[in-house]
């Protein structure tokens, strides 16, 4: 796995005004924007349910569990991840809500920083890292933890 | 090479044999039904003339027997007797453990099984398996016309089919002509024998008759009825006929079209659109001249599917469904009748489609029963107790894994309300209950749930018996408190046996925690309940990954939900000043209800307004008014589950994706209710 050329790609996408990127192995499909099924007492980081490939899939917004500003916005799409329950040990598909998509870059693991409080807004424990693209520090996100963990503290929220 | 052959074989037996079982239990009851005698003869025939060749010359010796003893109980227009019945189902076990362990020696139990028989032939017909095969007398001299195609493989001889035979038999038809072609020399044909046949001939004999010379060869036939008359009694037809043997090319049906017209099949005038070698077709004509297709028998014709590809056909057609209903907005948008038309067209389509599609997977819990009432029949008779076997809504369908592993434990379930349930006539006397006792084996569909139940009017569980046991194995401390429900529960722990008395059938302290095992392994529930001589109730809760639901499409503000249908009583549209509060209660009719306000429970931010419909559903006794903005309509729900994340919510038991690509949420109306009730009272 570790040799697949493929791992050095990386989806850069603007999480509602803020630049992130994603491992592209991770990623099944971008999708454009359409329309999100409420689901009545969801807490806030979930945004509802699409129809994905036949299935329902849950859309998050990852500002709520990434500490990020909420602005209003028009446009959006949904990228559409498989991320790795460690709980159920079963792959669990979730969207996920972006701005737009930018580009899909290369980038070697010697370019890549350790995420810190000087590059990067997003909690250290959320990221595999920080990389610089034309003078802008993006952030690779760890989208196994972060849908994991919103996964698990929707049900630790249930709780209280 | 044989080997594979045999597996093949086994399994058609094992179909034949179930066959033969369902007709020996209706002729339990009417044992003078001409068709399941005919029935037991018939799979009896065919498997002695072919088990031979598979090295089963016990099987072939006991089939005979059974098949003489049917014969002259047919050829004398008898009735079966009662306890030759129970004797031909012992048969049949027999013939199982012959065909499954063909090793050990089983004189012990054929000879005197041999002899039982013995007394029901009048005079002992030579044990000789090679008499001619002897076909059912029709039941009137009504003679139909066939045509048969018979286009063998080229490995047909080493599959252990005698080709000659089949020929042979076919041509002793009387009247027949038959054509035997050659194919070319070309590669195409390398898996084909080198010749095949045509024949064309006018019977009395069944279409199964027919079918049955071709046994072990029936993929390679194809048996087309040209005609419910005999086309034969037209000089011109059989001229015509013998033209065309002499030309030796292949039946050229153009001139012959004339002659068949009269027949009522449509399919059969235009013979080259029947061309194909389907099972269908075969289907078709087997119930085309009448004949009632066994379920059993259709699923001969089954293939066996990997589960995964089933789901991804079912992922396509969703996708499909979807794509359809955006072409289906486009074309409307732009009001082009061509593409209108064409959208239409595939909209029926994709509907068929997905119907067929989901059909597959589902099948229906009929395919059961013929286990349980054959167990239930040979245990109660073993015990000498009356049993009674009722079924109710058998043709609920279900996923086929789930039926594949629910089979097992039901029958467990069934086997303890026979042992200990339903009590001894004698007992049942003394307790002024009627003699015959009664299983009763419900399902249903529930919100997203099957639910099966088995009931049975015995003896119930007695809780102060299970405590005693419980403490007595150190399931309980003495004085533990425990409600009865949870006395119950223990039942499936494993080691815990209540039987009084141990006996060969149940009471061994295992069964009722694998059964729980199990279908805790389909994600589904099992519980009990029980009531001191009046009987003990076990439900089993099953989920359905796949199945349709009927619901009732509403719409709350832009949410859209799913109410199971079976649950609704009825509709009123009315306006929330006729609620009255503090207390929501609707006055229907002189009957107050008790109204549930989806908006505030599900707590949706669009304003109320005014006007609201309530959807009055049936909970357990009485009704309550589910309060919604409008009923759209009804919608046959494929239910997904929500999946993991929403594991916390509480109302909703899956979503369905609708035509137009809009996601509804389905109400879990049973749990709904009861949370508001619990909240109620706190």
């Amino acid at each position: 796995m570790q040799n697949r050329p493929d791992n050095n790609f990386y989806l850069t996408f603007n999480a509602l005004y803020y630049p992130l990127a994603a491992k592209v192995q991770s990623v099944v499909e971008v999708l454009e924007k359409q329309r999100i099924t409420k689901i009545p007492k969801s807490p806030k980081q979930i945004m509802g349910v699409i129809s994905f490939r036949g299935e329902i899939i849950p859309v998050i917004d990852p500002r709520i569990i990434l500490n990020l500003p909420i602005q209003p916005f028009d446009n959006f799409v949904i990228i559409v991840h498989n991320v790795h329950d460690e709980r159920y040990n079963e792959t669990l598909t979730v969207g996920v809500l972006a701005h737009d998509v930018s580009n899909v870059i290369e980038i070697k693991p010697l370019d890549i920083l350790p995420a810190s409080e000087f590059n990067t807004i997003i909690p250290k424990k959320y990221t595999l890292g920080v990389f610089k693209d034309s003078g802008k520090f993006i952030t690779i996100l760890d989208t196994d933890k972060i849908l994991a963990i919103s996964y698990n503290t929707i049900h630790d929220d249930n709780q209280n | 090479m044989l080997e594979q052959f045999k597996q093949k074989y086994l399994e058609e037996v094992t179909d034949r044999l179930n066959e033969m079982e369902s007709a020996l239990l209706e002729l339990e009851h009417h044992p003078d039904l001409a068709d399941g005698i005919n029935k037991v003869f018939r799979v009896m025939h065919t498997i002695k003339g072919t088990c031979g060749m598979y090295g089963f010359k016990d099987v072939e010796k006991l089939t005979h027997k059974i098949e003489n003893v049917y014969g002259i109980i047919r050829d004398n227009g008898k009735s079966v007797p009662k306890h030759l019945i129970s004797i031909t189902l012992e048969g049949v076990d027999i013939i199982r453990q012959l065909l499954n362990n063909p090793e050990q020696d089983h004189s012990q139990t054929l000879l005197p099984y041999t002899e039982k028989l013995s007394d029901f032939t009048d005079d002992d017909t030579p044990d000789d398996s090679l008499t001619p095969p002897t076909t059912s007398p029709a039941p009137s001299g009504i003679k139909a016309t066939y045509h048969v195609v018979f286009k063998p493989e080229a490995d047909i001889s080493s599959r252990g089919v005698n080709l000659g035979n089949i020929i042979a038999e076919l041509e002793s038809i009387p009247g027949v002509v038959t054509f035997t072609h050659a194919y070319p020399d070309d590669e195409k044909y390398a898996a084909k024998f080198y010749m095949y046949w045509e024949a064309i001939f006018s019977t009395d004999r069944t279409y199964d008759d027919i079918k049955d010379i071709f046994l072990f060869a029936t993929d390679e036939v194809e048996i087309i009825k040209l005609s419910d008359s005999d086309l034969f009694l037209n000089p011109l037809f059989v001229q015509e006929l013998q033209l065309q043997q002499q030309s030796g090319k292949d039946i050229n049906f153009e001139p012959l079209t004339k002659f068949i017209k009269n027949t009522k099949d449509e399919k059969s005038t235009k013979p080259t659109a029947i061309a194909s070698n389907t099972e269908e077709n075969l289907r078709k004509e087997e119930t085309i001249i009448g004949r009632n297709i066994d379920a059993i028998e259709t699923k001969n014709t089954s293939i066996k599917v990997d589960a995964d590809k089933l789901d991804e056909l079912m992922n396509l057609v969703s996708e499909l469904v979807v794509t359809k209903a955006e072409m289906l907005s486009l074309a409307e948008k732009f009001n082009l009748p061509e593409l209108d038309n064409l959208s239409e067209k595939i909209d029926k389509l994709s509907n068929k489609f997905k119907d067929n599609a989901l059909a597959i997977r589902l099948i229906p819990i009929e395919t059961m029963m013929l286990r349980f009432e054959r167990l239930i029949r040979d245990l109660s008779k073993e015990l000498g107790k009356k049993i009674d076997f009722i079924t109710e809504g058998t043709d609920t369908e279900l996923d086929k894994t789930i039926i594949d592993n629910i089979t097992v434990p039901l029958m467990h379930i069934i086997r303890n309300s026979i042992d200990h349930g339903i009590e001894s006539v004698e007992r049942r006397r003394e307790l002024k209950k009627p003699d015959h006792g009664v299983i009763k084996f419900t399902a249903f569909y529930s919100g997203a749930n099957v639910f099966i139940q088995v009931q049975d009017d015995g003896a119930g569980m007695n809780p102060k018996y299970l405590r005693q046991k419980a403490e007595e194995k150190g399931f309980l401390k003495p004085n533990q408190p425990v409600t009865t429900r949870q006395l119950y529960d223990l039942v499936f722990r494993p080691g815990f046996s209540t039987a009084q008395t141990i006996t060969g059938i149940s009471g061994r302290g295992v069964g009722m925690d694998v059964v729980k095992q199990n279908i805790t392994k389909l994600r589904g529930e099992i519980e009990m309940d029980s009531e001191v001589n009046l009987g003990t109730i076990t439900t089993i809760k099953l989920p359905l990954t796949l199945s349709i639901v009927d619901s009732l499409l509403v719409s709350l503000g832009e949410t859209l939900l799913l109410i199971p249908l079976y649950i609704v009583d009825s509709c009123i549209q009315t306006t929330f000043d006729k609620i009255s509060a503090p207390k929501p209660i609707f006055n229907h009719n002189g009957d107050p209800m008790s109204v549930i306000n989806l908006r505030q429970l599900l707590s949706t931010n669009d304003n109320q307004p005014e006007n609201t419909t309530l959807v009055i559903v049936k909970y357990k006794e009485s009704c309550m008014c589910l309060s919604v903005d409008k009923v759209i309509g009804e919608h046959q729900a494929v239910l997904k589950p929500l999946g993991p994340y929403f594991a916390y919510q509480e109302y909703f038991s899956g979503a369905s994706i609708l035509g137009d690509g809009h996601i509804a949420l389905a109400l879990d109306t049973n749990k709904l209710i009861r949370l508001v009730e619990k909240n109620k009272k706190l």
